[in-house]
């Protein structure tokens, strides 16, 4: 049938009733296929009383846009379409349509069988969410290979990883098996983040202070606590500002051992109290000291660690974030809880493979393609804003008036024995802070929430629901600081908190930052190996950093980057090391200057 | 929580050692005797007070230098920041500056997106907050969450209040009712005028713009709308930017300059101050 009658047949479909072309085209089935065909990519309903009958016209003319037929229309009969596609051997439309019928196992049997495709078996999994199939997967996949390594890669966060490497035999050969397991880990890696809060000032209310010149404790405030004498003596000549050359004020102390390694660990940061010196890197540093402890045993049983949370694996999280506003994401982001010790067996399995260590691997810096993702979105932003604002009312010389007298601007006082209040810092785990928060707020919003959905149900009468409203992607900000609002939305939970921890993560950057600007913090000083991100400080610290009750230092967040194979020689009686501090300055600072 | 010799307190335990991996996972903060739940001391531990977690109202901790001014007090009204065009960036400064500000819900609707999988279906609330006393903010924020649409949707209409300037459609007695002047303001396909109307007439408009004239705080109006007006979306920003034109508008009671003058004294001690800094664009289009 050519075109011209096709497109005259389904355009007139008022005066030419389907059904009467329907009859008439009996006799030859192609064309009826073609017509058929073209009246429901028009409009699926059309079609509604022969969708039967199309099954099998597709069956035997256009195999290929069965599934997508199948996925779209309602009213073939089940039975009818499963019989046509197993006799022609299409197997993906029987496995759908098993799926649809309720019959998960026979399903999952095809693709294993027939289609021998590890991954569509997967997502079929997935899409059921059935415990049962995936044990069934599992099952089936011992001793096959291929099927393994596709479990590893895609299905981290479905399924119980503990019981899938069990069941791996010790000899069995597992191409890529490496590879699966880094990402594996680095799934691991990507929400375990620690935050630290102001707890009580010394000698606060449960009066059970921790010995302040213990080093093995976090805190803000006083006097450094270093592991000896020596230390103290040394540094107190060489803690001296790089611009003006004043002497640094000791700001906070971080106690972070590190996993599996024998040393006691703490950070110090000291930073120059002179306000021209503030918000810039060269005028803070970071001292690393070390004492190698015996007293810990070298573990890889973890007995009863608490249940981790664990992300969707990495490229879930990015498609999500594609299609929708990137701040959701924490609200409909499935995270199951899974035993850690997991990742300990993870490594035994690693002599499957011959030997290599993982540090030689080249696994992508995540932080310079999510600020250079930012980058770009927000370029066009910030472009079209700069261009609408307006030229403020008043003129500069009158904002320096204004500056003069509200602001005293503080000059630095000699007094070089001034310290920040002390205060000693409390820690807990992003995750549990935010489950707790969302408990709170669904508690306190329930009323609120009902309310509301009352309020929903009135709109389906109303015509224009959805039709002409758009989805906004990113949110018309009024300040035009998107960067700035996704931290804000990042922090929402817990805005007091102060620190940041999460070893080889990512910084929470706080304002847009060019993708150069952290390369200086990418080289240990010691050794020349790269440097991982160890924590950050965040802003909300600033109002606890005062001398005679005015802010005595300001920033906007401080990266510490430390060195990622930890050098340290202790033979040679090291005492401390220094590490990479990068400063970025509050987002409102350049207005004040 | 199984204590390891009760050494490993302080911040996550995690990475390996070097050698190991450089991206070799270990569980953070096992070692976390702290966050209220620890018990055993031992040395190097972090505190362990409790946060405190039930805090129906937290206090405020501002993130940016002009939240901790507002803060502190050395910013005292809303009209401050818009003088000098500072960006506010964070909704808490609107709420202290201006503690008298309601909100409410203009619509919530339904958005798809079609996606393979089906569609997605995800709420969109447009919020308007205002004081009634010549401040105005429009939020619309979409989520998947209807609770958690409208709560971001206030925080936007909170960072985005204006002001709104009120004046007299004749004699200027009593205090400004009605908009100075007639202005427009456009969004898609909606374009909405407001024109000033006397005393007395009260707001003559559709009810998405009554909403907005009446929480912004002006009394009487007349209104006209172009275009599209079913979409609420544009039409409430529509009028959103109309009222945002009141103040960009030159009224000839305007015309006289403010000259901002300096004692001599303090022009020789900026002199010296910008001498150090890098010269900035705005010595050079200094007004006087």
């Amino acid at each position: 049938m050519t075109t011209t009658a096709l497109d005259m047949l389904i355009n007139h479909m008022d005066k030419l009733p389907v059904r009467s072309v329907y009859n008439v085209l009996q006799n030859s089935p192609r064309n009826l296929h073609a017509y058929l065909d073209g009246v429901f990519s028009k409009n699926p309903n059309d079609s509604r009383d022969f969708h039967t009958a199309q099954v099998s016209l597709y069956a035997n003319y256009e195999p290929e846009k069965l599934l997508g037929f199948l996925r779209k229309a309602g009213n073939y009969n089940l039975q009818e379409a499963l019989a046509i596609c197993e006799v022609k051997n299409l197997y993906r439309e029987t496995v759908f349509l098993y799926g649809r019928a309720g019959n998960g196992p026979v399903a999952l049997q095809i693709i294993l069988e027939q289609l021998h495709d590890i991954e569509e078996a997967i997502k079929f999994c997935r899409e059921t969410g059935s415990e049962q199939l995936w044990t069934r997967l599992i099952e089936q996949s011992v001793g096959k290979p291929e099927f393994i390594r596709g479990l590893l890669n895609h299905a981290g966060s479905d399924i119980n990883l503990q019981k899938l490497i069990d069941s791996i035999g010790a000899d069995l050969r597992i191409p890529g098996l490496r590879d699966s397991l880094c990402k594996i880990m680095q799934d691991f890696n990507i929400q375990m983040v620690l935050l630290g809060f102001i707890d009580e000032p010394k000698g606060g209310k449960t009066g059970y202070d921790d010995d302040p010149s213990n080093w093995t404790i976090s805190r803000i405030g006083g006097q450094p606590a270093y592991p000896s004498e020596e230390v103290s003596i040394k540094l107190k000549s060489c803690l001296l500002c790089a611009k003006c050359q004043a002497e640094q004020i000791f700001v906070c102390q971080v106690y972070c051992p590190l996993e599996g390694h024998k040393y006691d660990r703490t950070l110090y940061l000291f930073a120059c109290r002179n306000p021209s010196c503030w918000n810039t890197s060269a005028s803070w540093t970071a001292i690393r000291c070390q004492k190698f402890d015996e007293t810990v045993e070298e573990s890889d049983q973890i007995d009863d660690a608490p249940p981790a949370t664990v992300p969707v694996s990495a490229t879930d999280w990015c498609d999500d974030a594609d299609a929708w506003n990137s701040d959701d994401n924490d609200d409909g982001v499935k995270i199951e809880k899974k035993s850690i010790p997991v990742v300990t067996k993870v490594k035994k399995e690693i002599k499957i493979e011959p030997e290599i260590p993982l540090s030689t691997m080249t696994i992508e810096d995540k932080n310079e393609k999510s600020s250079s993702d930012e980058e770009d979105e927000i370029d066009v932003d910030a472009k079209t804003k700069s261009k609408d604002k307006l030229v403020p009312v008043a003129s500069i010389d009158a904002f320096n008036e204004w500056k003069k007298t509200n602001l005293k601007q503080q000059t630095l006082d000699s007094s070089n024995s001034a310290s920040f209040p002390f205060y000693y810092i409390v820690i807990d785990d992003e995750q549990d802070v935010i489950d707790e928060a969302k408990l709170n707020e669904k508690k306190t919003l329930k009323k609120k929430v009902r309310q509301l959905n009352a309020i929903d149900e009135d709109e389906d009468d109303d015509s224009t629901k959805g039709g002409k409203e758009k989805y906004e992607k990113t949110p018309d900000i009024e300040h035009g600081d998107v960067v700035f609002y996704r931290f804000q939305q990042k922090i929402r939970y817990a805005p007091d908190q102060i620190i940041r921890y999460d070893w080889s993560g990512n910084p929470l950057i706080l304002t847009k930052l060019n993708a150069n600007t952290l390369s200086t913090t990418q080289k240990c000083r010691h050794c020349q190996s790269s440097c991982v991100f160890e924590f950050q400080l965040m802003p909300a610290l600033v109002n606890f950093l005062k001398i005679d009750n005015q802010i005595g230092l300001e920033f906007g967040a401080v990266f510490v980057y430390t060195c990622s194979a930890n050098c340290w020689n202790n033979n040679n009686n090291d005492l401390y090391r220094f590490e990479n501090v990068f400063v970025q300055a509050d987002p409102d600072q350049s207005l004040f200057d | 929580m199984a204590e390891r010799g009760g050494t490993r307190g302080g911040f996550g335990t995690r990475g390996g050692r070097g050698g190991e991996g450089g991206r070799g996972r270990g569980e953070g903060g096992r070692g976390r005797g702290e966050g209220g739940r620890g018990d055993s001391r031992g040395r190097g531990r972090g505190r362990r007070g409790q946060r405190p977690k039930d805090d129906t109202t937290k206090a405020w901790v501002p993130v940016t230098k002009l939240g901790r001014l507002v803060n502190d007090g050395k910013i005292r009204t809303l009209e401050e920041i818009y003088l000098f065009s500072l960006p506010i960036k964070e909704a808490d400064i609107i709420d202290r500056l201006l503690p008298d500000l309601k909100d409410e819900v203009l619509k919530i609707m339904p958005v798809q997106k079609q996606t393979r999988a089906g569609q997605r279906t995800r709420f969109k609330a447009i919020v308007v907050v205002g004081d009634g006393k010549g401040h105005i903010g429009l939020g619309v924020k979409c989520s998947k969450e209807v609770a958690t649409a409208i709560r971001g949707a206030i925080i936007l209409a909170k960072l985005s209040v204006i002001p709104v300037r009120r004046g007299y459609w004749g004699n200027k007695i009593g205090l400004p009712h009605t908009v100075p002047c007639k202005v427009t303001g456009s969004c898609g396909s909606v374009l909405v005028r407001l024109i000033p109307a006397p005393r007395g007439t009260s707001l003559v408009c559709a009810p998405v713009p009554k909403k907005l004239l009446q929480m912004a705080g002006i009394q009487d109006c007349w209104t006209a709308a172009k275009g599209c007006t079913a979409t609420l979306g544009n039409f409430a920003k529509a009028t959103y930017a109309a009222m945002a034109a009141t103040y960009s508008y030159l009224t000839p009671d305007l015309w006289k300059e403010t000259v901002f003058t300096k004692t001599p004294f303090q022009e020789y001690s900026d002199h010296l101050a910008i001498a150090q800094k890098k010269l900035t664009v705005g010595v050079a289009n200094k007004n006087y």
